[in-house]
């Protein structure tokens, strides 16, 4: 009986997210981009790291690149694939780290209150009182910037709104009577937790990912932006923008960083539309 | 009772979300640490309140200078490597710099001295320059606050209309165009938007100057850094607008639901009227608060925005600083920016308190 309830919840949510136009068209992108950056590189042969000798910086069309080569004659199309599977890589890795962090988290706060609860979020508010960016670059420079230190450190930075929103969820949710019948006939605290309080923060926890991975999308391009990111030969949007610091390709070479800026925005403004399609969608209440 | 609040408004607006959260972490943390809980209300509350608000900061900022020191104490190499470039140093010479420099001690001695040095004001010597590193930041935040609180001033321009705007006629095209809009800056990184600035407005048109503070030939005036400021302070403004737009129209809807609007129609005052003198009022007392949110971001955009135009300010300090390994730079600037984000997440409490008398203090 239960159980269909709460399919009909993410049915209703769903049929509701089809007919919000922007959550769909955010959806289809979003596919698309994924299915694109993981599959394109097996079906055309795609090389984002050997150099064209025959085309350095060479405009678009030029010599059988669709979309030209950059200072040292790389395939700027090919390095937008490859440098979208990072990107992409990056911002769904490091929201796993961070839900992985905070979700637990947020839960023994929550459900264990006490000392447990007074530590936990005096950490939150610790990490909140930092520009995340800042202690990224201190850490990655540190670390030493990869791909994997990339996205491990920004998930390590990012768990804080996860713990919040699972810590305010357990509170309301352990004062609902039927928390309070399940614990009198006995149900243990790791089953009211699983059974209970985990399905009621299932929404919000999954609307405050979609908003973490765009996050983690523009935090890494930023740090690649600075050098201090993914570092070259290897491609990140990031890092491809990089170049139009001089001035030389910033005014007489757009198509060396214009693709990568756009699909920044492209990747970032579908997963953020999907999101807010999303938080209307699992909340029935709202109706703006 | 606010922690059922928070649930009720989880899907609502970030805006209502996130102070719930922090309401509800704030009591929490009272009846937790201080087990303390009182009952009356009134002015002396509010000022206890408050006072309570500033003592839980306290262990907050010692937890920042552990993390800080901790993370430094982590990096590859030692402050010694720089001077052992020198070929004429000698090995009695590196282990008199070694016992001058504190490194000799174990580490928790270490953290502990820099500790008093810090709350002394002494943030020490940097490593590349050998100037008190104290100096180096004062010289620099005034470029950075000028910067933010410019970038704040514009944003509450650009932003309050247009939310406005948007939340007066909701579902309309006019509501969409803006949403759409500030989903599109949103999603614009800074250092993106800064390019193609400079790409049309200094390049292409030579409007502005894409780089520096001041022009190269000297001479300092207001109107020259004016000059100077305009495209770093869109580009640090930029996403921004597009957060803080929807802020303003959630804010602004939630409160038009509310009877006191319907009243207020009902009386006969025109729409435009109780938009502004019932609605806005009420839905500004958030916006307060993500404001003083922001300011984290802001100050992370600014790394970003100082370092593609030049600014002399903390963001490109540290940078530099990240790039020369030089940690005393490193700690001393991060210590201060959270030490002013801190205080301003006191202040947006407190002022919160002060301007929204439906707020009751336990």
């Amino acid at each position: 009986m239960e159980k269909e309830v709460r399919s009909s919840y993410f049915k209703e949510s769903f049929a509701r997210l089809k007919t919000h136009k922007l959550a769909m068209a955010g959806l289809v992108v979003l596919s698309a981009e994924i299915l694109i950056a993981v599959f394109l590189p097996f079906i055309l042969p795609l090389d984002p790291y050997s150099t064209d000798m025959g085309a350095f910086s060479s405009g678009i069309g030029v010599g059988g690149h669709i979309l030209g080569t950059d200072t040292i004659g790389r395939d700027i199309f090919s390095r937008l694939i490859f440098g979208g599977r990072v990107s992409l890589f990056v911002g769904f890795f490091s929201t796993a780290v961070s839900l992985l962090i905070g979700v637990p988290l947020g839960l023994i706060a929550g459900f264990v209150r006490g000392a447990a609860e007074a530590v936990i979020m005096q950490i939150t508010d610790i990490f909140m009182s930092f520009p995340a960016i800042i202690l990224i670059m201190a850490a990655v420079a540190i670390v030493g910037p990869s791909v994997w230190s990339v996205s491990i450190i920004i998930g390590l930075l990012g768990w804080t709104q996860f713990a919040r929103i699972v810590y305010s969820k357990v509170l309301s949710v352990a004062q609902m009577d039927y928390i309070e019948s399940a614990r009198a006939i006995g149900t243990g605290r790791l089953s009211i937790i699983m059974k209970y309080i985990l399905p009621n923060s299932a929404a919000p926890i999954l609307i405050t990912s979609t908003y973490s991975i765009a996050n983690a999308i523009l935090t890494e391009s930023a740090l690649s932006f600075l050098g201090m990111g993914v570092q070259p030969p290897a491609a990140s949007w990031g890092n491809m923008v990089y170049e139009a610091q001089s001035i030389a390709i910033l005014s007489s070479k757009p198509w060396i960083w214009v693709p990568a800026g756009m699909a920044i925005v492209i990747a970032v403004l579908s997963i953020n539309f999907l999101g807010d399609g999303m938080r209307d969608a699992l909340d029935p209440k709202i109706n703006i | 009772m606010e922690q059922d609040n928070s649930c009720l408004f989880v899907f609502h607006n970030n805006t209502i979300t996130i102070i719930n959260f922090k309401k509800s972490t704030f009591n929490s943390i009272l009846m937790g640490v201080m087990n303390m809980r009182l009952q009356a209300q009134g002015g002396y509350m509010k000022s206890k309140y408050f006072m309570k608000r500033i003592v839980i900061a306290v262990p907050t900022f010692f937890g920042i200078t552990i993390l800080v020191y901790f993370l430094a104490s982590l990096a590859p190499g030692s402050p010694l490597d720089a001077f052992m470039k020198d070929p004429r140093i000698t090995a009695d010479e590196l282990a008199r710099l070694k016992i001058s420099l504190g490194l000799d001690k174990p580490v928790y001695v270490q953290y502990w001295n820099w500790l008093c040095n810090l709350l002394h004001g002494n943030l020490g010597y940097s490593f590349s320059g050998q100037r008190p590193v104290f100096n180096i930041i004062k010289e620099r935040i005034g470029a950075t606050a000028l910067l933010a609180a410019s970038s704040i001033v514009l944003s509450l321009v650009i932003s309050v209309p247009l939310g406005v705007l948007a939340a007066s006629k909701p579902k309309s095209k006019r509501d969409y165009g803006s949403s759409i809009l500030s989903m599109l800056m949103m999603a614009t990184p800074n250092f993106f938007i800064g390019l193609i600035l400079i790409y049309f407005i200094s390049v292409k048109m030579k409007l502005l100057p894409s780089s520096g503070m001041y022009d190269a030939n000297g001479t300092k005036n207001v109107f020259m850094l004016l000059r100077h400021m305009i495209l770093p302070c869109l580009v640090l403004s930029f996403q921004q607008i597009g957060n803080w737009v929807r802020h303003m129209r959630s804010g602004l809807l939630e409160v038009l639901t509310e009877d006191y609007i319907r009243t207020a129609r009902a009386k006969g005052l025109s729409k435009w009227k109780v938009i502004w003198k019932h609605g806005f009022k009420n839905a500004f007392i958030p916006v307060l608060t993500v404001i003083g949110m922001s300011v984290p971001t802001l100050i992370g955009g600014a790394v970003v925005t100082e370092q593609l135009f030049g600014w002399q300010g903390l963001g490109s300090l540290m940078i530099s600083a990240i790039n020369a390994r030089d940690y005393p730079v490193i700690m001393g600037t991060t210590v201060v920016i959270s030490v002013i984000i801190l205080l301003v997440n006191i202040l947006t409490d407190i002022a919160y308190g002060c301007l929204d008398p439906r707020i009751t203090y336990k």
